[in-house]
This record gives structure tokens, sequence and C-alpha cells, in this order.
């Protein structure tokens, strides 16, 4: 029993450098899912790499299709001032204006999924209250399965108006 | 054995829930301190809460007395946007802005501890990589104290653009408001291979560098002043070396053991130097 809780305990370990160690701006990269198929939040991020620049596009849940938020530049954040960061990013974070909010994405590596945490900050005065959610994402396996990127974009393209709030009262706005 | 797993889960999950149930904006306040004793980053924070309203107060590590970053108004965040932020707030997010960069910081409970998550960020183009931070803090010991160490420099340092959030990093610290107690005479490493000899007299900083000692392709000289953190200097390469090239620098002192290169004119390789 000994012998069998240290390998798991050395194979875990073994696997937490290894996560550290691969530790990149391409772990970022591709199309993710959320694991929670009934979120009531982000359902997808698409996320493009060009260099060190990092664009990251979001969908939120909507009905009947998912709404887009479009894509916005995120930054990327190494372990310390004078590391790589194409070849150490840690972390990246995205904010999505609109006229009424300002949702900030801070998304990490997790194995191999990624860790959303996102704040909602409303600046309109409505009284609802600023939230945090937070949401793991899997590599969407979507596109070879269903052949073509377009078929896995949204039907339609809401105003961000109608994106949030997520949970909110939609009257409020 | 077979009761003991289930009774350790029951306990894990009612300290979990006795958490989540005790996350309030109360929660955040008071003056907390780096568990690290060692940190070169953030060293201490003071968050006041009145109602939903929080402002946070950040000293970072400067020799010889911590730094003041000053004091900001926190956004609060509930678990979703019908809670009620005063009893349910589970996260403070405070931006600080410098000249120079923004460091956003991320702060959450952790049992009895706050979990601060530092993502700095340069504005500068100074060609420094934005990087991340997390610390842990424990309520300070003595309540309503200021920063350690005593005298600390005004909040007012914060608008020079030479004292600020984004100055620290791992392995360096903030330079203080007195650079004249920085001694910077030493040998040091450099980022291009190279070793660098270093003399501070005063206010002028000379050097010699070399990428090596017995046949150099490249060796330098430079002389520099001291003003504020920040190092103002011509450098030149000698004739030890084969490359001949001369420029400009312009090195900020983050720390008594680190420098890095702001800007430099004339094909310098390297941008951080460290002893």
């Amino acid at each position: 029993m000994k012998i069998i809780l240290s390998i798991v305990a050395a194979s875990l370990l073994l696997l937490i450098s290894l996560s550290t160690c691969s530790a990149s701006l391409a772990q970022f990269a591709g199309d993710w899912n959320n694991v929670d198929p009934n979120t009531g939040g982000i359902t997808k991020l698409s996320i493009a790499l060009s260099g060190a620049s990092a664009n990251v596009h979001v969908w939120g849940k909507c009905h009947p299709t998912d709404c887009d938020w479009g894509g916005v530049n995120a930054f990327a954040f190494a372990p310390d001032v004078s590391s790589d960061t194409v070849s150490q990013a840690q972390a990246l974070m995205a904010t999505f204006i609109t006229t009424f909010s300002e949702t900030t994405l801070f998304i990490r590596p997790q194995g191999s999924r990624l860790s959303v945490q996102s704040y909602t900050r409303f600046t309109d005065n409505s009284g609802r209250s600023n939230y945090a959610s937070s949401d793991l994402f899997q590599k969407s396996t979507s596109i070879s399965a269903v052949g073509t990127i377009a078929e896995i974009q949204p039907l339609q393209k809401y105003s961000k108006l109608q994106i949030l709030p997520i949970m909110g009262k939609i009257g409020d706005n | 054995m077979r009761l003991l797993y289930p009774c350790l889960a029951a306990v894990l999950l009612l300290l979990l829930t006795a958490t989540g149930v005790l996350a309030s904006m109360d929660q955040f306040a008071g003056s907390w301190t780096n568990v690290d004793t060692n940190t070169d980053g953030i060293t201490n924070l003071d968050i006041a809460v009145m109602g939903t309203d929080a402002q946070v107060h950040v000293w970072g590590k400067c020799h010889p007395t911590d730094c003041d970053w000053g004091t900001v108004q926190a956004q609060a965040f509930a678990p979703d946007v019908s809670s009620d932020v005063l009893s349910g707030a589970d996260t403070l997010i405070a931006v600080f802005v410098t000249s120079f960069s923004q460091t956003t910081l991320v702060i959450k409970p952790a049992g009895n501890r706050l979990k601060v998550d530092s993502y700095d960020r340069f504005m500068d183009n100074s060609g420094r990589s934005n990087y991340l931070a997390s610390y842990t803090f424990q309520k300070a010991s003595a309540p309503g104290g200021t920063a350690p160490g005593g005298a600390t420099p005004g909040p007012g340092d914060m608008g020079t653009g030479e004292i600020g959030p984004g100055d620290i990093g791992p392995g360096g610290t903030i330079p203080g408001s007195t650079p004249a107690l920085i001694d910077l005479t030493g040998v040091w490493n450099c980022d291009d291979g190279g070793i660098y000899y270093v003399r501070q007299l005063g206010t002028v900083v000379w050097w010699y560098g070399e990428l090596d000692p017995n046949t150099p392709n490249w060796s330098n000289v430079m002389k520099g002043s001291i003003s504020g953190n920040m190092i103002n200097a011509d450098w030149s390469d000698v004739p030890k070396g084969s490359v001949m090239q001369n420029g400009n620098l312009v090195l900020q002192i983050a720390s008594n053991n680190k420098l890095v290169a702001i800007s430099k004119t004339g094909g310098f390789g390297g941008s951080v130097w460290t002893r």
C-alpha cells in the first residue's frame, strides 16, 4: 500500500512539474469549450496567437444560438520581468468593454485545460452587483469532427447589449 | 480505516462550506502581512472597508524601508449578479497605475488568509515582460500598523514614475526613495553573458564589462550618473574586444542587486544585471 501511494505521489509530482515546465503562449492557442455544457456564462473561447500577441474571442450563452462577444487583444504574463513571454507565459488577461459593463478574464492553464476567472463590473449605475465566475475549458474537438470552422461559429452575432447580464434581468439594461 | 476517509471528507466539506458562508466584505478588512518574509514583491496590505466600498493600500519591498504604493479604490465582486456584495463578496480587484506600468491585484480569501495574484503590465515599451506573481497574506499581528520599518516614502512617490508596482519582480526589489544608500560597487552578471565590474562613487557609476576575460568578443566601459532610481549613462566599446560601438543607456536600479535597462542605443545587448 505504501509503495502504491508513493508511486501515485511521485506521478502527481511529475505531472505538476511537467505542467509547469510546459507553460508557454502556445498552450493557450486553439478553440476551447466550457466543460459544463449547461453553463449560463461563457460557452466557448477561441485564442489565436501571433508572435507574443494573443487574441481572445468569446462566446456566451444565448438562445437560440450563443452570443458572439467578439475578439480582443489579450495581455500575456510571464513568471517574472525578465522571462520570455512566448516560451513561459502563464496567464492571459483579456478585457471586454460594453456601454454598460466591463468584463475581465484571467486565463490560466490547468493541466490540459484552461481555467478562466471572469469578473464583470457594471458601469451603468443599474444597481446590479459586480460578479465573479469561474469556468474550466477543454480543447474543442468539433473542428475535426465537423470539418469546417464555419460550422462551429455562432449563427447569429448579437450586440453587446444582448450579451450581458449573463445571469441578471434583461430589463435592467 | 474505511470510516476515516468519509470522516475526513465530511470535515473538509464542512470547512469549505463554512469558508463560503463567511465570504463578505468584512473578510477582507484589516492589515495583512505577506507570509513570505523574504518576498521581493508586496509586503503589506491595508484594506479599509466601508459598506460595499473597499480601499486597498499596498507596500512593496524596498531598501531600507518598504515603498508605499498608495491607496486605490477596489472593486468588489459577488458570486453572481443578484448577490449582495456586502455579505457575499468573494473577490476584490485593485488597479495601481504609474506612468510606466499597471498592476492589477486580484484578492481572494483563502481560509483566514488572503491570496493575491498580481498582474504587472509595462506600458513604457521598455521591453520588460509583463509578469504574474502570487502571494499569500495573513492578518498582521499589530492591528492598524502601517508599513514595516518605520517611515515610508509618501504616496506622492507613486506619481514620479520612479517608484511603483511595476518595479517589483521576483528576484528584484523596488528602489527606495533614498538611492544614495544603495551601493552598486561590485561584480555583476548580465543576461548578455558578460561580467561587469562596477564602481559607484556617490552618484557617479563606472563599469568595465567584458564577455570573456581572455579573448572577449566585446568589452566596454560606462560612466553614468544616478538620479532617483535611474542611471543615465554613456557607454563605449574598448579594443580589448573586436566590436566597436557606443551609445547611451538608461538603467533602472530595481534593487541593490538588480539593474534593468529601460532604454539603450548603439546596439547594446544586455538588459538585466544581477549580482
